[in-house]
């Protein structure tokens, strides 16, 4: 198995993807390219508000993965901002409603709690739950501006492509609590925020293997390829741009969004531009 | 892809600082030498292994030299720090389900009482891809790596702990007396992965946009402070399943829920006391 690491420069030259033998393999056999109008989202006016940002993707497909490529503006100057695609949860593997979503294991039946997104990252990118910056994260220039490419080992175009995110359980809590007043994150002594750090990927199990270690694995894990595990996959529908306020990305999953009841103005980040994947053009 | 990914760059993350360190003063080199551990029969039973590992402690990093020998050969394995439990942050009593206090805020939270042989912020793929503490024995059962910490691991609270992840997804599987079998029922869990514990403060007045209201106390740019442990030693796994699991090295077989749908055994340990200077 051989790994190449490319390095993907930003303006802030931060981001870094892995990709496996993607780089080369995706320029040599294009069979798509598309361009994405990322439009404004999310507040426009308050602590958290934002006005006057915009951006676009130029994503090339192909069997062998995806090579997207940012141009944003109109961003916070040096703030650190992470991308995120949305999937189609009206079609398999999900079910449930947002943001209760569940999915299911297509081997064993099996449901998992499990996001409606996912960072936009290959499957086998490294991610330092904030402890230096993740795979999908980027950080703008003085004027607010980034360009960077992030390349995929998967193509986002087909169903199915991009794996499924786990949800958590919560796994530490800060003693913090949303002010009822301002709407400003003040400490508390009884109420605790949950934080959670990261996640996973679903995967695919299959329990008729018949385990005989060493040779058979007991954990019916279904392997594509060594050190390769099935992951459970959903369908590409769009793009989510989210700023960081706390200025560190969270790995697989964005951190507490401002939006939900539970963090309000104790949550760390606020979606800053969105575009769907049905609205590419040629 | 063998031995560990050192050629491939996975380590690179601090590797280039550490290996810009080593040209300066060194403050400890020590040999420290593995004793063979884990089940030596049985389905998961394993002989013959040893090695060693080579330490260098510098400028507040460590570089890991591992010679191993006689494991299993192409099988995966993963590097493990075992920590002071008994000492500040870990709460007194609570191991094996280790609790650790947040010395700022005096929060607690559910802990492992080990921690990767990694640096602080290398990246993990929980499995999907060889995780920065993993390394795969060649054709003949051997292994020889580098692992660069970006920590000395001689000093006290050196290394970060790891949070004690809940479950994520289950598998209709059931520990049977020497196998792991299917069921068309059952709730096996399979905790995917987890992550560093931070240390908060919320004396921090959040003042947005020039304040964070998360509360996470920073020691710089994308460097969130993080609660840490006393390393005491090390401890070499062996995954079964051909994957190492992000953070956590997923669920040993000595674990009376997992028993035989376990995943890893230790094959080597050694305690940081006993290294040679």
């Amino acid at each position: 198995m051989k790994h190449q690491v490319y390095k993907v420069v930003t303006t802030a030259g931060l981001v870094t993807v892995m990709a496996v033998g993607l780089s080369a393999s995706v320029a040599h056999a294009q069979n798509r390219q598309r361009q994405i109008t990322l439009t404004a989202a999310g507040n426009t006016d308050g602590p958290y508000g934002l006005a006057g940002q915009a951006g676009w993707v130029t994503i090339k497909a192909s069997n062998l993965g995806s090579i997207l490529e940012f141009s944003v503006s109109g961003l916070k100057p040096n703030r650190v901002h992470s991308v995120w695609l949305g999937f189609d949860t009206t079609s398999s593997p999900f079910s449930g409603e947002r943001p209760n979503f569940v999915a299911t294991d297509p081997q064993t039946g099996t449901t998992a709690d499990v996001y409606g997104f996912g960072p936009v990252a290959a499957d086998n990118a490294g991610f330092t739950a904030g402890n230096g910056l993740d795979p999908n994260g980027f950080i703008t220039d003085d004027r607010g501006s980034a360009k960077f490419t992030i390349q995929l080992n998967y193509d986002i175009f087909q169903p199915e492509s991009a794996p499924v995110l786990l949800r958590p359980v919560v796994s530490q809590t800060v003693s913090v609590m949303p002010d009822p007043n301002s709407g400003r994150c003040i400490p508390a002594d009884a109420s605790s925020v949950q934080s959670w750090i990261d996640t996973g990927y679903m995967r695919v199990f299959d329990t008729s293997i018949v385990a005989e270690p060493p040779e058979a694995s007991p954990s019916f894990q279904v392997l594509d390829g060594q050190v390769k595990p099935r992951l459970v996959r959903g369908k590409v529908s769009g793009f989510t741009v989210a700023e960081h306020f706390d200025g560190v990305t969270h790995g697989h999953v964005p951190g507490r969004h401002i939006g939900d009841p539970a963090a309000l103005g104790c949550g760390e980040w606020e979606g800053r531009l969105g575009g769907n994947l049905a609205d590419a053009t040629n | 892809m063998k031995h560990l990914l050192k050629a491939c760059s996975l380590f690179a993350v601090l590797g280039f600082l550490a290996s810009n360190a080593s040209a300066s003063a060194t403050s400890i080199e020590t040999t420290l030498t593995l004793d063979s551990d884990g089940a030596t029969d049985g389905i998961y039973g394993h002989k013959g292994q040893a090695g060693t590992i080579a330490i260098q402690a510098l400028d507040g990093m460590t570089i890991l030299d591992f010679s191993l020998s006689g494991l299993t050969p192409d099988s995966v394995y993963s590097v493990w720090l075992l920590l002071d439990t008994a000492q500040s942050p870990f709460v007194s009593g609570t191991c094996p389900n280790c609790v650790a206090r947040d010395a700022n805020t005096g929060t607690l939270a559910n802990v492992y009482g080990f921690s990767p042989g990694a640096a602080d912020n290398a990246g993990y793929t929980a499995g999907n891809g060889i995780d920065p503490n993993g390394f795969v024995a060649d054709a003949d059962g051997n292994a020889t790596f580098t692992i660069n910490l970006n920590y000395d691991i001689f000093q006290p609270a050196s290394a970060p702990l790891v949070l004690r992840a809940g479950t994520t997804e289950s598998v209709p599987v059931t520990p049977m007396p020497g196998s792991c079998v299917g069921l068309q029922t059952g709730d096996f869990p399979a905790a995917v992965d987890s992550g560093f514990m931070r240390v908060y403060d919320p004396s921090i007045v959040a003042n947005l946009p020039g304040v964070s209201p998360a509360y996470e106390v920073l020691d710089g740019k994308l460097k969130p402070r993080l609660v840490r442990g006393t390393v005491t030693g090390f401890e070499i796994a062996e995954h079964f399943d051909g994957l190492t699991h992000g953070h956590r090295p997923g669920l040993h077989i000595g674990n009376p829920a997992a028993s035989t749908c376990g995943d890893w055994e230790g094959r080597l340990n050694g305690r940081l006391a006993n290294a040679m200077r």
